[in-house]
């Protein structure tokens, strides 16, 4: 069967239009996002993997090394069935930093631009063999379509193709921070599609058309033993564990799977789901390869048995089926080599290009990117395709995949050092990648370039000995020479600082991070002017405000860990744009990293935290009781209802808890790392004096805030100070006193009051006693004369002692105010009290002018004692007498609610000076003329009502306008019996 | 150096497993399908492990 080349152009070209159309329409959102970010979209991406080799060069691999072939999609699926161990570090990494590629990962890890580049390069070098497999396998399968067709021609139209094909997408690179490929993510997964379709078609082909059904096969099986033989026997001898490690390391170390697995994730979650979802698809494509060797076998078809998936199919009498099948291989060898060549290209260009290159920030424009990308994807498809022709088709698929994967096992000791050993440096990677390139040259490339035999010395003594395969052992070589030079050079020579602190960042063991860094800058605001000289103002000024807008950061924060976090965040935006060697040159020259001084090594215990948080679900046993004892006393200061905070030794906040919070008003989460003089006034003062000052305890401290005195209690002591001399981190204990220091000043004004009156009583007695004796010697005058003089100086006599009996019953009264009962209260009607008390002062001599309004209800009841409240109204409608003109309005009215009940006494005399009126309800405090009162008066209805659990207070002037009136408000609990109208 | 307690528990799991289920495989005769088996059985445990799993450690 033979197709035109106008069929097989049609076919090729159709197949590679769809794929640019799915590409184009998921970029132009013609495909819903829902969609194209379906994390099944994702997992069908990664079936990339599944290039010529798994729809061809199994079925030959198969042939030749039976149930080995079965590595090839096992190991990988190995490595996804435990993602969560082999690749969430790497995503999480990739995603943080924005490493986009392995040498991005190298360059980060190792802190080199060489590093990074040297990945780049032998990267590039040995994924050609690869590319050359994909190019050969079409070549060689349109040929067996159309045997008038020379393959080179073949190759190299297809090589154009895919050109042009990949310069698209390379052109729909946005070139700015974004390295995301969504269409192409797309047209990558309907390929995995069509390759699944394409082999269960195939599969099936074989199984119910060149066999008549699953029992025809196994009868055929039965009565051929030797093909299931052939399957089964090189397992006993063959390399199968070796290949399963080496394809279980291509999750990670070949860059289409880097690409599609890390750098074109857009959600870390979907890693789960992929974890048995691209297993599932390597299965599907693994379960047709033994039918259709079988089917090939049985059909006796010629040529080689890596294309029985095409031929056994020309055997038919369909025409379709053998371009379903020829689509199959072009789907796998077209979407491989389109992902590679991007991520290749993208590679060299950041990690070979731009540094050799070192195009000043303003030629960074997106058309260089572009036309550079275009270039170097261009020179490594004709890299590939001329090692292609120089091949001349002596190897096959499996073997030109061998050297391709053997050649990115290179990277596996620098990836384990990577993640596991801290020590690794640049010098041990860069060595290392060298001599395992090096050896992989001379055993590999240039055999398979030169068509000579890969027989060192060494590889035929080692195979000997071992009696192993000498390709085997050539693997073997490279990898030992690889690993051993870059641990031997690792340990023989010094690792930079700035790698430990890369490698704590990219240790699995996160309890190893000893942060033990800081930066030179101290504030964010030093980040622009640091970067300038190397990107500009402009740029500068974008990139830090836009990394403290993603952190949510002020843009003056101090805080050691924030800062740390600002300086990772502006190298990987500029990472994202730049590549991150640049980006890593240009941080490493602004704002370095410096090892902390020993003083400052005790103050990133928040930064600690948070880690222990993070990690806290992983921990178990002991560590997990640990970390529950550190919450429980984290929690106990926490809550500790004394305000407590700890500083370490250059004044940065280290802890600050709840009472802190709501004393000061300042959160902790503003202050924590912040130095204790960032803090806003008064406090700033306030505890900068005390924290500095000799003494370790001020009982007596007071700071005005917003107009009111706080009096606080403040401890200081030395955390885990062993000597005087020693500085060391210091937690402070603030204790609000001003609810307590306002209770003891009402206490002592209380207790003055009760020995005022203790006096006054004292006083009354004394004095009482001999004014008795004077009123009885003047009255017996009176009875005793006749003489007219005599007899008014006794009535003068008589009216004095009246008047000290008065004062002294006021003295007597207001000595006993304290010491009524509360069993006696009962519901007093307030009106009948007052008009009592009206009755009462109009017997005096003014009382009658005076215009008196009872306005209280009738009905008004309070709980209290009678002649107590009686005597209440007697002073206050006195003293409003007393203020009042003759013939003015004293009015009485209340209001209130159902729990109290407010009863104004209301005059229109002369206001209270403002200066008296905190005074009024002192003792002997009088606005009276001297003789006139004795300023008790007030101070017995105060005593009485708070005896009552009410409360008085004083409006005056009521008439602001005037300056006159005077309003008593007393409130006192309602009565049940209340009854307001 | 730190290695994670699941790696090592699946290290030393594989290491005495895999002679077992090699010996069963390869003792299939015209089971051909044998190492197909022990595929699916994977990717079902697999898919039965991450649908409980906290998606949050993502």
């Amino acid at each position: 069967m033979n197709f035109s080349v106008a069929e097989l152009s049609l076919v090729g070209a159709t197949y590679l239009l769809t794929l640019f159309l799915i590409a184009y329409a998921t970029e132009k959102g013609i495909i819903p996002h829902r969609i194209s970010r379906h994390p099944s979209i994702y997992i069908l991406s990664l079936g990339v993997y599944c290039s010529a080799w798994a729809v061809y060069g199994s079925v030959g691999f198969a042939y030749e090394n039976g149930y080995n072939f079965l590595s090839y999609y096992l190991g990988i699926a190995g490595a996804f069935l435990i993602a969560p161990i082999t690749l969430a570090p790497f995503l999480r990494l990739a995603h943080t930093y924005k490493l986009n590629s392995l040498p991005d990962l190298f360059a980060f890890r190792y802190r080199s631009k060489l590093a990074g580049a040297s990945a780049a390069f032998f990267l590039t070098l040995g994924l050609i063999p690869l590319l050359a497999l994909q190019i050969q396998a079409v070549a060689q399968s349109v040929s067996l379509l159309n045997n008038s067709l020379n393959e080179n021609t073949i190759a190299l139209a297809f090589c154009i193709l895919i050109m042009l094909f990949t310069s698209m997408y390379g052109g729909h690179s946005k070139g700015g921070r974004s390295k995301k490929h969504e269409g192409l993510v797309a047209a990558i997964a309907f390929e995995t599609i069509v390759k699944v379709i394409v082999m269960l078609i195939v599969g099936a082909y074989a199984v119910f058309s060149v066999f008549d059904g699953p029992q025809d096969l196994q009868n055929w099986l039965d009565s051929n033993p030797a093909a299931l033989e052939m399957l089964y026997e090189p397992l006993d001898n063959g390399p199968w564990r070796s290949l399963i490690l080496t394809f279980f390391a291509a999750a990670i170390v070949m860059p289409h799977m880097y690409q599609m697995t890390f750098t074109e994730s857009t959600n870390p979650r979907s890693l789960l789901p992929a974890s048995w979802g691209f297993p599932l698809i390597l299965f599907l494509i693994a379960l047709c390869i033994p039918p259709i060797l079988w089917a090939g076998i049985k059909l006796q078809t010629p040529g080689p048995p890596e294309y029985y998936t095409l031929a056994i199919t020309l055997a038919g009498d369909s025409r379709l089926t053998p371009l379903i099948a020829f689509v199959g291989g072009l789907s796998a060898s077209s979407g491989i080599i389109i992902v590679v060549t991007l991520a290749l290209s993208e590679m060299c260009l950041n990690h070979l290009a731009i540094p050799m290159y070192k195009p000043s920030m303003g030629r960074f424009s997106i058309g260089w990117v572009k036309f550079s990308k275009r270039l170097l994807m261009a020179a490594i498809i004709l890299a590939s395709f001329g090692f292609y022709v120089a091949l001349e088709n002596r190897l096959d698929l499996s073997q030109l995949g061998t050297i391709s994967y053997t050649a990115t096992l290179n990277f596996v000791p620098g990836i384990l050092g990577l993640l596991f050993w801290n020590k690794a440096n640049r010098q041990g990677v860069i060595s290392g990648l060298a001599v395992g390139f090096v050896l992989w040259l001379i055993h590999f490339f240039w055999p398979a370039a030169t068509h000579t035999q890969a027989s060192t010395t060494l590889a035929i003594t080692l195979a000997d000995i071992f009696d192993e395969d000498i390709v085997y052992m050539g693997g073997f070589i490279v990898i030992a020479g690889n690993a051993i030079t870059f641990i031997v050079v690792s340990l023989l020579t010094r690792t930079s600082e700035e790698e430990q602190r890369a490698a704590e960042i990219c240790a699995l063991d996160t309890r190893q991070q000893s942060s033990q860094w800081e930066l030179s800058v101290s504030s964010a605001s030093d980040f622009t002017p640091c970067l300038t000289p190397q990107i500009g103002a402009l740029m500068a000024q974008r990139e830090v405000e836009q990394a403290l807008s993603e952190l949510k950061l002020d843009p003056d924060e101090q805080r050691a860990y924030a800062l740390i976090r600002l300086r990772d965040r502006v190298e990987t935006n500029l990472s994202s744009f730049l590549g991150p060697s640049i980006a890593q040159d240009i941080m490493d020259q602004t704002i370095p990293y410096k090892q902390k001084s020993e003083s400052g090594k005790s103050e990133d215990i928040h930064r600690m935290e948070s880690r222990m948080e993070a990690y806290r679900h992983k921990l178990s046993g002991l560590a997990a009781e640990l970390d529950s004892l550190r919450r429980f006393h984290r929690q106990t200061l926490e809550d500790l209802p004394i305000g407590m905070f700890s500083i370490s030794e250059d004044e940065k906040i280290q802890a600050w808890n709840k009472a802190m919070e709501a004393l000061t008003g300042h959160s902790s989460e503003q202050l924590i790392g912040m130095r204790i003089n960032s803090m806003k006034q008064p406090w700033k003062t306030f505890l900068i004096d005390f924290i500095r000052g000799e003494s370790d305890y001020s009982p007596q401290a007071t700071i005005n805030i917003d107009e009111k005195t706080l009096e606080l209690s403040l401890h200081k002591a030395a955390i885990g100070k062993q000597n005087a001399a020693e500085t060391s981190s210091q937690v402070i204990v603030v204790e609000d006193l001003t609810e307590l220091r306002l209770l003891e000043s009402e206490l002592t004004h209380s207790e003055r009051l009760a020995s005022i009156g203790r006096l006054a009583a004292g006083v009354a007695h004394e004095v009482g006693n001999p004014v008795t004796g004077i009123a009885c010697l003047a009255q017996n005058i009176q009875y005793d004369t006749e003489n007219k003089d005599l007899l008014d100086t006794a009535d003068q006599i008589l009216e004095q002692t009246n008047r000290i009996t008065r004062i002294v019953q006021s003295l007597v009264n207001f000595s006993h105010s304290g010491e009524v009962s509360h069993a006696e209260h009962c519901p007093v009607n307030m009106h009948e009290c007052v008009t009592e008390a009206i009755d009462l002062l109009r017997l005096g001599a003014s009382g009658k002018s005076y215009d008196y309004h009872n306005d209280l209800p009738d009905n008004l009841q309070v709980m209290g004692d009678a002649q107590r409240l009686l005597q209440v109204f007697v002073n206050l409608l006195g003293n409003a007498q007393d203020a009042s003109s003759h013939a003015s309005k004293i009015n009485i009215y209340s209001e209130g609610d159902s729990h109290s009940v407010i009863i104004h006494v209301e005059d229109e005399g002369e206001g209270i000076p403002d200066a008296l009126q905190d005074q009024i309800f002192e003792p002997f405090v009088t606005t009276k003329d001297p003789g006139e009162g004795t300023g008790l008066g007030l101070s017995l209805v105060y005593s009485i009502i708070e005896d009552h659990y009410g409360h008085i207070s004083v409006t005056s002037p009521v008439n602001p306008e005037t300056g006159k009136g005077n309003r008593f408000s007393i409130t006192l609990p309602a009565s049940e019996q209340l009854n307001l109208p | 150096m730190y290695i994670d307690r699941l790696l090592i528990l699946l290290i030393a799991g594989a290491y005495l497993i895999t002679p077992i289920v090699t010996h069963w495989w390869t003792e299939g005769g015209t089971s051909w399908y044998r190492p197909y088996l022990i595929w699916a059985g994977l990717i079902v445990t697999s898919f039965w492990i991450t649908r409980s799993r906290d998606i949050d450690e993502f």
